[in-house]
């Protein structure tokens, strides 16, 4: 091509300034758009995925171990390595605990891995910082955090706990280098795989796979599990499995159809609000640009040519464009909300830049422009040029001829001229509709959020907690503090419910109490269980086969036979929690039981932790007498979620008895909490008195957590609620807030440019003596209909979005959202500021001198 | 013969309602020749210009330039030609806003991919009249300029016609004279095949050939005889 059209195109984009300038500006919003979404989207899949990475302590896909193999690790290795699905492949091996002469701490044992080679660290999550990884078998790597005391090629003497028959054995080893680790696993040393040390003091090697692709990793572990199945021992089984931490292996379960309708539904939305946007500039440039475009057409310009210009205009307006977008959405989208959204959680997630997020944020803005200019060059092809020079006006879209003789009304001329432009008039409503109608729905999930915790919160100021903070250190640096609880394992003493109870400004206490008992199972449990082991790939714990083979530990809870009816025992179809309202309770005969803690993996299983049901009876040795079992379809600490926080642990069964039997039960029973409400208006003072006696006060439960009262409560609740509103309505608000930007700019770009084209229309109608005011109301008619469409969305939006928000959640959020209705505001201002702008330009020249123009 | 026209019809279609404009029209001009088309205001004149010059599709009929068949081309060979072959002038100037007139005649040639040699457009400005200005941009010149500058940039590729509409419909009388005789020289010295359309019935005694169009056909042609 000539450098006629690159040439042609600057000298266009610089001699219409302004259009340059707003179609510049577009672009920018856009992609700061597309940065935001994916930067959420984006540090949400990776934070999870890496979260769950660092506490399983590998990013492998999968491991196989090399028992049931008749091959050694290194010819295991060396067929798994040379399979065509695998990407990588090493040799580990786990768990030989040690003790090294540095421990003094006598009852913590040592974690320690053999590897076969030094690129395994980065998939550990582990870092060199000195020296270098082992060569030999008489040398160890140190994590630096655990001993800071050592340097390079000290040698300690390490006792390991298994070997020689599980008596254990001393080594000599040298130091040979420093780690530091990401990962949430207590790994402290690493040394080099060997076949002799592995067999003695290891318990034995399995073969760490990454495979090139992510996808269906357990159809290829299958696959490779089948083609090794000749070096099978006889009788052996191969028993590889999935690293289910890696979000690629159960890719497929975060497609569903919800999570995919979303994406769509959120970049469709994205994409319309830009690509109206740039649309809207784009076909009122081409309007007016109609008949230079025919006119080059005249002097030999071809269609080709003229779409290379307009898409050389694109290209060239994106190339200083975009890279501001994309600068301005990292600090925006990833620096400034991307944490915010994140706060949601309420865990500190750790959230990573990638470039492929500004890459696919500057593919999509790219995309936007180029498709929204490619209907204006579809109307250029038919334009023949014959059109531009004639004298009459261009045709617009097809006019209808209307038999009407009155005279028409302000009013009825602005339909008019409304329905003549009805392309961009529908680009200005739908884009004005659109921001007041995504602030409508921000402000109804922020409102059913809000109502849906609110259902569930606590019923009290405050409650005793025991807790203690544990540190966690990031090889960064970063120190990320953990709560600990005592729950049913921590005593709250006598002397301090006595000094509580004695508070001026308490209005009411109650104590939770409970015991530990080891009941009797049943045999429905222990079907349960064997049917969970058969399909789940991970092994029993000790308590669930002793749950299996019929003994299972139980906490019993007392709770105030007053507070009883706030005990959930399930949920109805809409969600909305059931509460206990029987009176078999307080009989003496019955005890409702409620699931233990369910664990991650066992929810799709049908697994619901250790319980007993309906039919079964509660028998211990410990207790004077049985109970019948009342089943509740809820786990754990859900059941007492109104009343306090108390979790029994992993596979300890829960049970509730009303205060009344309980104390006759367990006449000895320990409080684990107490819940208290303050006098009306008296919370603080109540907090710091109770504050004042329990200070002091720990409880050890093993000797390295030192448990210490905390108050918890309603109002930290309340307060955590409003945080994570917040976080919403920040990120909502933004979003919108750009959306709302997009129709401003749309309704200010389509009307100002309208009067300008228009300015010899509106003259003639001066002439023929429209008075100033029927042509200020005509323009004011105009120019309203963005803000109506906004106001037709709001009332659509609202009642649409509370019947969502009530058949979802169950929950009456009410109707209107007050950024909603700024937003609907800001509409009708920015209208009614572009009316008199407008009518400001129109008269600014006498009518005489408007005519004459072209 | 350079134009050779046969049966054109041009028929606007209107919802309901067509039109015709331009009812089988047969006409021949000859290389060399200056021809004038006169007419009342609605009468065909334009439309039949812009089917001679292949801006426009007839609805029946065809247009030869050189041989060329017009209609028998794509749209894009058909830009080509007309960039090549055919020269524009109007009665509007249409120069294109932003380039200024050293940008604006060159521009043809630049499209395909000609760099205008510089001599020889000096020479056309300078003939012209508009060598001073040839910097200028369409806004700050005067309408005879203007026009002079797109007559210019009709006559930068050497077309083998060049088609006028109404040149000198906006022009004062004075500067609409000089305007003709401007034509008149080119026709003369340069042998150039010009064929325009005018209001100004003492503007077309000037031509050789005038033909008179009314609702569409040609009424009268003083060089029938000839052809
Ligand atoms: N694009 C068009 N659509 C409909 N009718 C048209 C169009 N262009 C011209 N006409 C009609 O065709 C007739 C001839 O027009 P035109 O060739 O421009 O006349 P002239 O140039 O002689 O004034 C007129 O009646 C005019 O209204
Ligand atoms: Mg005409």
């Amino acid at each position: 091509m000539s450098g006629v059209i690159p040439r042609l195109a600057l000298k266009r984009l610089s001699s219409h300034r302004l259009r340059t300038a707003v179609t510049a500006f577009a672009v920018v919003l856009t992609s700061v758009l597309y940065m935001t979404v994916l930067s959420i989207a984006w540090c949400i899949a990776d934070s999870v995925q890496l979260s769950r990475q660092l506490a399983t302590g590998s990013d492998f896909h999968a491991q196989l171990p090399q028992s049931g193999f008749a091959l050694t690790p290194t010819e295991l290795l060396r067929r798994v390595g040379s399979s065509p699905d695998v990407d990588e492949a090493y040799i580990l091996s786990f768990s030989g605990s040690f003790r090294s002469e540095f421990d003094t701490d006598a009852k913590s044992a040592r974690e320690i891995v053999l590897a076969d080679r030094e690129s395994v660290m980065k998939h550990l999550f582990l870092k060199k910082t000195k020296g270098r990884f082992p060569s030999a078998p008489d040398e160890i790597m140190l994590c630096e955090e655990v001993y800071p005391g050592l340097s390079v090629g000290d040698r300690i003497g390490f006792r390991f706990m298994t070997g020689e028959a599980a008596g254990g054995r001393e080594l000599e080893l040298e130091v040979c280098g420093f780690f530091v680790s990401d990962a949430d696993f207590d790994l402290n040393g690493v040394m080099r795989w060997d076949e002799t040390l592995d067999g003695e003091l290891f318990s034995g090697a399995d073969i760490m796979i990454s495979f090139h692709s992510s996808i269906d990793i357990e159809g290829q572990l299958d696959e490779l599990e089948e083609s090794l199945s000749q070096y099978l021992e006889p009788g052996g089984k191969a028993s590889g499995t999935v690293n289910y931490a890696f979000l690629g292996a159960d890719i497929r379960s975060f497609f569903t159809a919800g999570n995919i309708a979303l994406i769509i539904m959120i970049t469709a939305v994205l994409f319309f609000a830009s690509f109206l946007l740039i649309y809207n500039i784009y076909s009122i440039a081409l309007t007016q640009d109609m008949r230079t475009m025919g006119l080059l057409g005249v002097i030999g310009m071809t269609f080709r040519q003229m779409r290379a210009l307009i898409t050389l205009e694109g290209l060239m307006i994106s190339a200083a464009a975009i890279p501001l977008g994309l600068i301005a959405g990292y600090f925006i989208g990833f620096r400034a909300l991307t944490p915010v959204f994140m706060s949601m959680s309420g865990e500190e997630l750790p959230y990573r830049f990638n470039s492929l997020i500004a890459v696919i944020s500057g593919g999509l803005t790219l995309f936007t422009l180029l498709f929204s200019a490619t209907r204006p060059i579809r109307r250029i092809k038919k334009l023949t040029p014959v059109q531009s020079v004639s004298e009459r006006p261009l045709p617009t879209k097809r006019e209808r001829q209307r038999g009407s003789m009155n005279s028409p009304s302000p009013l009825k001329l602005a339909a008019a001229s409304i329905s003549r432009s009805k392309g961009r008039t529908a680009v200005t409503a739908l884009s004005a509709a659109l921001s007041v109608l995504l602030f409508t729905v921000v402000g109804a999930i922020s409102g059913g959020v809000r109502e849906y915790i609110l259902r569930d919160m606590g019923m009290f100021d405050f409650e005793t907690r025991l807790e203690c903070e544990v540190e966690k250190i990031y090889a960064d640096g970063r120190r990320v503090t953990d709560t600990s609880r005592a729950d049913f394992n921590g005593v709250i003493s006598r002397q301090i419910i006595d000094g509580i109870e004695k508070l001026d400004s308490l209005s009411e206490i109650h104590e939770i109490r409970s015991a530990k008992v080891t009941a009797k199972g049943s045999s429905r449990l222990s079907e349960t269980i064997r049917a969970y082991r058969d399909q789940s790939s991970y092994k029993l714990s000790d308590p669930l086969i002793e749950a299996m083979e019929g003994s299972i530990s139980a906490v019993v809870v007392g709770v105030p036979d007053e507070l009883c009816r706030y005990i959930k025992v399930g949920e109805n179809e809409r969600g909305e929690p059931v509460y206990y309202d029987g009176s078999e309770l307080y009989d003496g005969r019955h005890v409702l039981s409620v699931g233990g803690s369910i664990s991650q993996y066992s929810g799709s299983s049908g697994f619901n932790g250790v319980h007993l049901y309906d039919g079964d009876l509660l028998s211990s040795d410990s207790m004077k007498r049985d109970y019948e079992v009342i089943y509740c379809e809820v786990y754990g600490s859900a059941a007492l979620r109104r009343l306090c926080v108390l979790t029994p642990d992993f596979y300890e069964a829960m049970f509730i008895l009303p205060m009344s039997v309980f104390s006759e039960e367990f006449p000895n029973a320990e409080t684990v909490t107490l819940l208290m409400n303050a006098k009306e208006g008296r919370e603080k003072e109540l907090e710091s008195e109770v504050e004042k006696i329990v200070d002091g006060y720990v409880w050890f439960v093993e000797p390295k957590n030192n448990y210490e009262i905390r108050l918890r409560g309603r109002i930290d609740e309340m307060r955590e609620l409003d945080e994570r509103l917040t976080a919403i309505n920040l990120t909502g608000g933004v979003l919108c807030g750009i959306i709302l930007l997009i129709g401003v700019m749309n309704m200010v770009n389509s009307s100002l440019t309208s009067v300008i084209h228009r300015r010899r229309e509106y003259a003639m109608l001066e002439a023929v003596g429209m008075t100033e005011k029927q042509l200020r109301l005509m323009i004011i008619f105009e120019n309203a209909v963005g803000a109506i469409a906004a106001l037709i969305a709001l009332t659509l939006g609202s009642v649409l979005s509370r019947a969502v928000v009530i058949a979802s959640f169950g929950i009456d959020a009410g109707g209107l959202s007050l950024s909603a209705v700024i937003a609907l505001a800001v509409m009708i201002i920015v209208s009614a500021a572009v009316s008199l702008v407008s009518f400001y330009i129109i008269s600014e020249l006498p009518v005489t001198q408007r005519l004459r123009e072209e | 013969m350079i134009i050779k026209a046969k049966d054109l019809t041009r028929v606007y279609e209107n919802g309901a309602q067509s039109l015709c404009a331009l009812d089988s029209v047969n006409l021949s001009v000859e290389r060399g020749e200056f021809v004038s088309v006169v007419g009342t205001s609605g009468s065909g004149k334009s439309t039949l210009l812009h089917l001679l010059g292949g801006l426009d599709r007839p609805t029946r009929g065809s247009v030869a330039i050189d041989g060329a068949e017009l209609y028998a081309m794509k749209p894009d060979a058909l830009t080509v030609f007309r960039r090549r072959y055919i020269g524009f002038v109007f009665q509007s100037y249409n120069l294109i806003p932003g380039l200024n007139v050293w940008e604006n005649v060159t521009l043809p040639l630049g499209l395909d991919g000609i760099k205008a040699d510089r001599d020889e457009t000096e020479s056309l400005l300078s003939s012209l009249g508009i060598y001073d200005k040839r910097f200028s941009m369409p806004s700050e010149l005067s309408g005879g300029q203007q026009q002079r500058a797109a007559i210019a940039r009709a006559l930068a590729a050497k077309p083998h016609v060049l088609l006028a509409d109404e040149p000198t419909g906006n022009l004062d009388s004075k500067t609409g004279l000089e305007v003709m005789l401007l034509l008149g020289k080119l026709n003369e010295e340069l042998s150039q095949t010009i064929v325009m359309i005018t209001h100004n019935e003492e503007l077309a005694q000037m031509t050789a050939r005038r033909i008179r169009i009314e609702d569409g056909r040609i009424v009268s042609d003083s060089g029938e005889g000839r052809s």
